[in-house]
């Protein structure tokens, strides 16, 4: 049983409908004037990301809500249909709608949120502007933009149950490819690098790799070769120096591949004892 | 006030490290050094500031023996690996060209290869292309060292 003060209620929502019934059939949907306001920056568009997200902020920060401006359209504002209404600054332009042709070529995605098609940032007027957005985001600019209004409020979104939503548009489609920023030439020579050097990448390199064994085994055998050489070769580990195959000099490398095992990296083991017998089996 | 402060930790902690490593304390000079890479704020150039003076009065104390060259040798090989462990490239950079130096100055090839492939990493990471491939060049075609995680190739870099 509905009491007095709920049917009050939902008379005041009824007259509310209908008051922004009559506003949407106030405008004039099929008014030339709803071709989108034509960027006079357009053409000359900042380049980059970071330029135009600039150029972004700069046309934001020109919408800016101006108190004390109900005049008539205060009463509007006690429509319950409207979450929000937001005041438009630029008096005196003439009022503009959006076509409802336009209008049903907004992706769902943005038709179906909570940001209404009349609302400043769906109208371009300084918040956001579509062109701007579309250049920003890599996709053509949609003609559903419109030029600004008066003082009019307008609303930003609907309360679910007001006012019926507008038929939903065609299947979402991939998201928009967002343009990724140039990397310098110098970030990419440190990428490279970064994928050699072990304590960033592991797992790149010959001879093990991702094991904290190994990686134990190739700490302990630089301290090892190094404080032997430091110190005339002398060192309780078989350290060298010895000559290579190669006929290269004896060095760090050849030391510690000697050390290790060879599952990190470290050289076979070599059984064979020489016909002098004086040379010990190990890695060398 | 504030940055002659700044000076004494600065040449503080350049001392303790160089102490720790001439005194074989590896692993203490790597925490310390992995200390003051988290301190400080990203962004910043990674520089222990008065590594350079320190390290000069610390080796002033060597004699100029072969014996005693190998060993300032061989603590600031292992000086510049636990620095470019922490991406302290630019200092590892100087201390490994002082390697280079002296292996040359003294016919000590011991450290020469390794010290020219670590400089090459070093100065790819700070972004030097030009002296990155002249120093890569010195070294030759096949060379491989050990790096903590593995084997590499001087031509994978």
């Amino acid at each position: 049983m509905a009491t007095p003060n709920s049917l009050r209620t939902y008379d005041l929502l009824q007259q509310a409908i209908e008051q922004q019934r009559a506003l949407q059939q106030g405008d004039d949907w099929n008014s030339p004037n709803l071709v989108p306001g034509q960027n006079p920056d357009r053409d000359q568009a900042p380049q980059g990301l970071l330029g135009r997200l600039r150029a972004l902020l700069t046309e934001q920060s020109q919408y800016q809500p101006v108190a004390g401006t109900d005049g008539p359209e205060s009463a509007q504002s006690l429509d319950p249909n409207f979450r929000q209404l937001s005041r438009v600054p630029i008096a005196g332009r003439p009022q503009v709608a959006v076509d409802p042709s336009n209008r049903s070529a907004v992706p769902s995605d943005l038709a179906g949120g909570d940001i209404s098609l009349n609302s400043p940032i769906a109208t371009g007027q300084g918040a956001v502007r579509p062109q701007t957005t579309s250049r920003l985001l890599g996709i053509p600019a949609q003609s559903w933009t419109v030029t600004p209004s008066s003082m009019t409020p307008v609303p930003v979104g609907w309360r679910l149950g007001g006012v019926p939503f507008p038929v939903p548009g065609p299947p979402l489609s991939p998201p928009p490819r967002i343009p990724v920023p140039s990397v310098p030439e110098w970030w990419k020579v440190a990428g490279k690098l970064l994928q050699l050097y072990p304590r960033v990448f592991s797992g790149l390199a010959a001879g093990g790799g991702d094991d904290e064994e190994c990686e134990k085994q190739r700490r302990k055998a630089r301290e090892t070769c190094t404080e032997a050489y430091a110190d005339g070769w002398k060192s309780d580990h078989d350290v060298g120096p010895y000559s290579t195959s190669s006929g290269d000099t004896w060095s760090i490398d050849d030391c510690m591949r000697g050390l290790v095992s060879e599952a990190c990296g470290g050289n076979p083991v070599d059984n064979e004892p020489r016909k002098n017998g004086r040379r010990k089996p190990g890695r060398r | 006030m504030a940055g002659e402060n700044q000076d004494d930790a600065d040449s503080s902690l350049s001392s303790q490290a160089i102490s720790l490593i001439f005194d074989k304390r590896y692993e203490e000079a790597r925490t310390l050094i992995e200390l003051e890479q988290g301190r400080l704020l990203e962004g910043e150039p990674y520089r222990l500031l008065t590594l350079s003076d320190e390290l000069h009065r610390a080796l002033e104390r060597f004699d100029k023996d072969i014996a005693s060259i190998r060993r300032v040798m061989a603590h600031l090989y292992m000086l510049s690996v636990l620095l470019m462990d922490s991406d302290f490239w630019s200092d590892a950079d100087r201390i490994l060209q002082r390697v280079i130096a002296l292996s040359l100055e003294n016919d000590e090839t011991f450290f020469l290869s390794e010290c020219r492939f670590r400089r090459a990493i070093c100065l790819r990471a700070l972004g030097h292309v030009e002296e990155f491939r002249r120093v890569k060049a010195e070294v030759p075609v096949g060379t491989s060292i050990l790096l903590d995680d593995g084997s590499h190739r001087i031509e994978d870099l």
